[in-house]
């Protein structure tokens, strides 16, 4: 009797548990990558006096003696269309508006306006004096302001400071694009 | 009184047990070959019956892209609050209707900041734009924001066999509107997946 008992056991120690069979599915999907918008502008000269900081947010403009000009453009480097703004300032309330905008590029070197141009207006702040310019709507990616900087006789720096970009509002419909 | 054998009577016993033996070998040798003869063939007889032709069930769900888009085209430039529609008809092209289930899951970056509205219409969406709209019956089939720890539970239901009896889904993903600036320029990946089990131990008797 004892010799079958365990002859029982080892018979269930020893042998397998019956496999279970892999469920019958199957599946299928599709993915696809988002990825979110960047936004930014940078100030690049063009031509002529003054210089960018390396980072692009500021342009200056010291005048030590007579008249010097610098065409500035103000570049939309988001990733989607944007208003781009700077805000400009002059340590001195005696010289006259410094910074003008123009609706297409400046022609060089004669630095005329082929469209239209709109002068950036200051405000006499504390013994100097400060304006700040938005573009009147969106520009594109890549898309530039197109600026002129010019003093007179009047010492002093003019300096061009970029503002954040407000990109085109959020909460649209981007099944097609 | 004491019994007596004389070799007389020993030699007839055994001469008697040969004949017995050579008797019985001789009846033995006679049956094995009517047996082989087929003398003894038995009123024996054979039908037989074979089933209809069995086949395995197959299991098979399909997205299919539909109404005029496709789920894997990207979409760059999200801003907050920003969406976007995809439609596909999930499609049953297994064997036999079964229950399905999906999962919408988010990975990278975006990974819980896009919310997901699945929405199924009993006929098929109507236009390719965000516009599209259902002039059958809507069914909410699951909403929510995938994380990268936890996928987005869609339940498709059952769904027959056929692309008659496919699933029009349409899928709304919505950036967040509360989406932070550190995530400009960032990446994820959304992914929508359906699986179904078909599941058996039913009585097959009437086919």
């Amino acid at each position: 009797m004892a010799l079958v008992v365990a002859g029982v056991l080892v018979g269930l120690l020893g042998g397998t548990a019956p496999a279970l069979a892999d469920p019958w599915s199957a599946s299928s999907s599709r993915s696809a990558t988002v990825s979110v918008a960047t936004t930014g502008s940078r100030l690049q000269l063009l031509s002529g006096s003054g210089a960018v900081t390396a980072d692009g947010a500021q342009y200056s403009l010291a005048t030590v003696a007579g008249s010097m000009t610098g065409f500035v453009e103000l570049v939309n480097t988001s990733s989607v269309p944007a208003t781009v703004s700077l805000t400009t300032s002059m340590g001195s309330l005696v010289a006259s508006t410094p910074a003008t905008v123009c609706s297409q590029s400046w022609v060089l070197p004669a630095g005329t306006c082929p469209g239209t141009s709109t002068v950036v207006a200051l405000t006499p702040v504390l013994g100097s004096q400060t304006g700040t310019w938005s573009s009147p709507g969106l520009l594109d990616p890549g898309s530039a302001a197109h600026l002129r900087v010019q003093t007179s006789g009047v010492v002093g720096t003019v300096t061009l400071t970029t503002n954040p970009v407000v990109p085109r509002p959020g909460g649209q419909d981007r099944t097609t694009a | 009184m004491t019994a007596t054998v004389t070799d007389t009577e020993t030699a007839h016993t055994h001469r008697r047990s040969r004949g017995r033996l050579v008797g019985a070998a001789a009846v033995a040798v006679a049956g094995v070959s009517l047996i082989g003869t087929g003398a003894f063939s038995a009123w024996d007889a054979t039908a037989s019956v074979s089933s209809g032709n069995l086949g395995a069930a197959v299991v098979t769900p399909a997205l299919v892209d539909a109404n005029g888009g496709a789920f894997t085209t990207a979409v760059a430039n999200l801003l907050p609050a920003d969406y976007y529609y995809r439609y596909v008809d999930v499609r049953n092209d297994g064997s036999a209707a079964s229950t399905f289930t999906g999962t919408v899951s988010a990975t990278g970056d975006l990974a819980g900041y896009v919310s997901v509205d699945v929405v199924s219409c009993s006929v098929a969406w109507t236009a390719p734009s965000g516009t599209s709209t259902c002039t059958g019956t809507q069914t909410v089939l699951g909403s929510g924001t995938p994380t990268t720890a936890t996928a987005l539970t869609v339940a498709h239901g059952s769904i027959g066999n056929g692309a008659a009896a496919a699933q029009h889904v349409r899928y709304k993903f919505t950036f967040a509107a509360t989406a932070p600036a550190t995530l400009q320029g960032r990446t994820g990946s959304l992914s929508a997946t359906v699986s179904n089990t078909v599941v058996g131990g039913h009585d097959r008797t009437g086919g």
